[in-house]
């Protein structure tokens, strides 16, 4: 599989990154290489086998899904670009 | 407390010996630790002398990216006041460390390396910092990392390169390359690492330093800046494999803000050593598994050799050496670089300028703020993201991260196969010895390949550490990589602990030769 230009915009939408089209241009060819060189995992034989999804099997129960104060509020907004209140301020959508 | 009873407390105290600053940053962490509890030199005049050399050193090797004298000496100062009052004092009271800058610090700047997070200040501590500030700790700033821990060679840094102490020109290693500085120009003696593919022991392996990648949730990660949730681990880094023990013991436990950390009970990892190879002098009984799989072509002769030798060195300690198979782990680099890209895209969305961070200010709309505040990553992390929006998007998830899953189980599978028939394995920790800085920068997949006998560690959850064992022609330090099955961190330090009281491989640079300080 290979990227081109197009696809490599397409991408970058949908990673809410804007790119130079110098940067497309760097972007296709390493994003190429990188994906030629993943390519020999199709070489594995993998029929069958459980996908692992983490490095340590957890059958723990999660804790209780529970509201806590943690007390960080002002010290949270302090680090917003922008805040009223307490509320972090943004542009409106559009 | 005001100042003066303060001051008159520590007159107080009976320091019948004065020992000097280099003295002082000469000793590792456990030394230091009894200097303190003995009354030989005051946490005030060890945190003193470590500040000292930071400003000595650090404008050539850049291993940090901010120092925070004022605070460290303020909690030195009620380390001694608590001393002087007879107070119990934690195991690592009165030992200065550096934090690498993705974990929180509070008070402190967290950048991670980049300039997204650019002036956000941490509101609150990561477990591992609050753990070792409870037992005494003294952190002094935050080191240096490739951004986002994205890079083996400490170049992605939007701070600057760090610097290797034994040589300026080349890299530190990465991503935790700040971290291996500041330990071999002894700036620091304790230091925080973070590993997702190999960055704390290949750094650790460029430095001649000792770094472990604990087994995946014997550390917490609450309050470390995500990478590949399903990979990190932060990690000790220090000089000594017994100040490693230590630090590894004050870091580790169950955390309940942290669902993967484990609820296993934290070993004493100084014990297993005193019990282990200090009394027996003898590895009889331990069975070292080589795979010729490591030995891969790229593989530097000089580092073949010494990790050679380093086998001999182990048979002649009683080890038994076995060869063995792990034909899977080629496929480690391409199943990493899968399901690392992945997990990070994901981690990074939450990068957006919207409640800490950078922000375009000047975006009239959410939909412009977004990615204008995004312009703010750099290079190799947008290429990151890219790869894994890739990769996770609809119509590529089945032949990429799917495969890579199972490609993951596989490996993991070598491993167990392999640890039934040794104790632990030994190999090289990277292919080479570091590197000039500026000379990998072009080709993608050649910084890539530092990772290659790393990354099926954190694939597969391993421990693994990586210690000195010899030096090139350049007089650059050459490491080695012990890996253990899940939770034998003890089996690591004895076996490391045995081959670095017995040779003369744990050298620290001469920071004083022109050759370090750059000229």
């Amino acid at each position: 599989m290979s990227l081109d230009r197009e696809e490599v915009i397409k991408i970058a939408k949908l990673a809410n990154l804007r790119l130079t089209d110098e940067e497309i241009d760097k972007y296709s060819g390493d994003l190429n290489a990188i994906l030629g060189y993943v390519e020999q995992l199709q070489e594995l034989d993998t029929t069958g086998v459980e996908p692992m999804i983490g490095a340590i099997n957890h059958n723990k129960e999660l804790r209780e899904d529970k509201a806590v104060d943690s007390g960080l509020q002002a010290k949270m907004l302090a680090n917003a670009p922008d805040s009223e209140g307490t509320a972090i301020k943004v542009p409106q959508m559009s | 407390m005001n100042g003066s009873r303060s001051a008159d407390l520590i007159n107080s105290l009976a320091y019948d010996k004065i020992i000097s600053m280099s003295e002082l940053t000469n000793k590792t962490a456990l030394q230091l630790n009894s200097i303190f509890l003995n009354k030989e030199a005051s946490a005030q005049q060890i945190t003193e002398a470590f500040l000292q050399r930071i400003e000595q050193y650090d404008k050539t090797i850049n291993a940090f990216i901010s120092v925070n004298g004022e605070l460290a000496l303020k909690r030195a100062q009620e380390l001694d006041q608590k001393l002087a009052a007879g107070e119990s004092l934690g195991k690592l009271a009165g030992v200065p460390i550096g934090i690498k800058d993705l974990i929180n610090l509070e008070g402190s700047e967290t950048t991670a390396g980049s300039r997204m997070l650019n002036g956000y200040t941490s509101s609150f501590n990561a477990t591992i910092t609050q753990k070792v500030i409870d037992a005494g700790a003294i952190p002094l700033g935050k080191l240096n990392l490739d951004e986002f821990a994205m890079g083996s060679s400490n170049e992605t840094s939007a701070y600057g390169n760090c610097k290797n102490p034994w040589d300026p020109n080349k890299v530190p290693g990465g991503s935790s390359g700040g971290s291996a500085a500041a330990i071999a120009a002894k700036m620091v003696p304790l230091a925080f690492g973070t590993d997702t593919g190999g960055s704390i022991r290949q750094p650790a392996a460029y430095c001649g330093i000792t770094g472990l990648k604990p087994t995946y949730g014997r550390v917490s990660r609450y309050g470390i800046v995500a990478f590949a949730s399903s990979l990190d681990q932060a990690g000790p880094m220090t000089q000594d494999v017994e100040s490693n023990a230590l630090l590894l013991e004050a870091m580790s436990g169950h955390d309940a803000k942290d669902s993967t950390s484990l609820e296993n009970p934290v070993p004493n990892y100084l014990a297993a050593i005193e019990q282990g190879f200090k009394k027996t002098q003898s590895l009889k009984g331990l069975k070292i598994g080589i795979a010729q799989d490591f030995f891969v072509p790229e593989l530097n002769s000089e580092v073949k050799a010494a990790v050679e030798n380093a086998i001999t060195k182990y048979k002649e300690l009683g080890a038994e050496i076995i060869d063995i198979s792990l034909n899977k782990i080629k496929y480690g680099l391409p199943t990493y670089y899968i399901i690392a890209p992945s997990e990070a895209s994901s981690n990074l969305s939450r990068y957006d300028g919207v409640r800490y961070g950078l922000r375009d200010m000047d975006a009239t709309s959410l939909s412009d703020l977004y990615p204008n505040s995004r312009a703010n990553f750099g290079t190799e992390v947008k290429k990151r993201i890219m790869l894994g929006v890739y990769a996770l998007s609809s119509g590529y998830y089945d032949a990429y991260y799917k495969k890579a899953q199972q490609a993951r189980a596989l490996i993991a599978e070598d491993f167990n196969i392999a640890f039934q028939q040794c104790d632990l394995i030994l190999s090289p920790t990277a292919p080479a010895t570091a590197f000039e800085i500026g000379s990998k920068t072009d080709d993608p997949l050649e910084m890539y390949l530092e990772d290659i006998m790393t990354v099926t560690v954190n694939l597969a959850g391993l421990p693994g550490i990586s210690i000195n064992c010899g030096y090139d022609s350049n007089n650059m330090p050459i490491g080695m990589q012990l890996i253990a099955p899940a939770l034998e961190e003890a089996r690591i330090y004895n076996a490391a602990y045995a081959f670095q009281s017995t040779t003369d491989f744990n050298k620290s640079p001469d920071m004083k030769s022109s050759k370090a300080i750059g000229v």
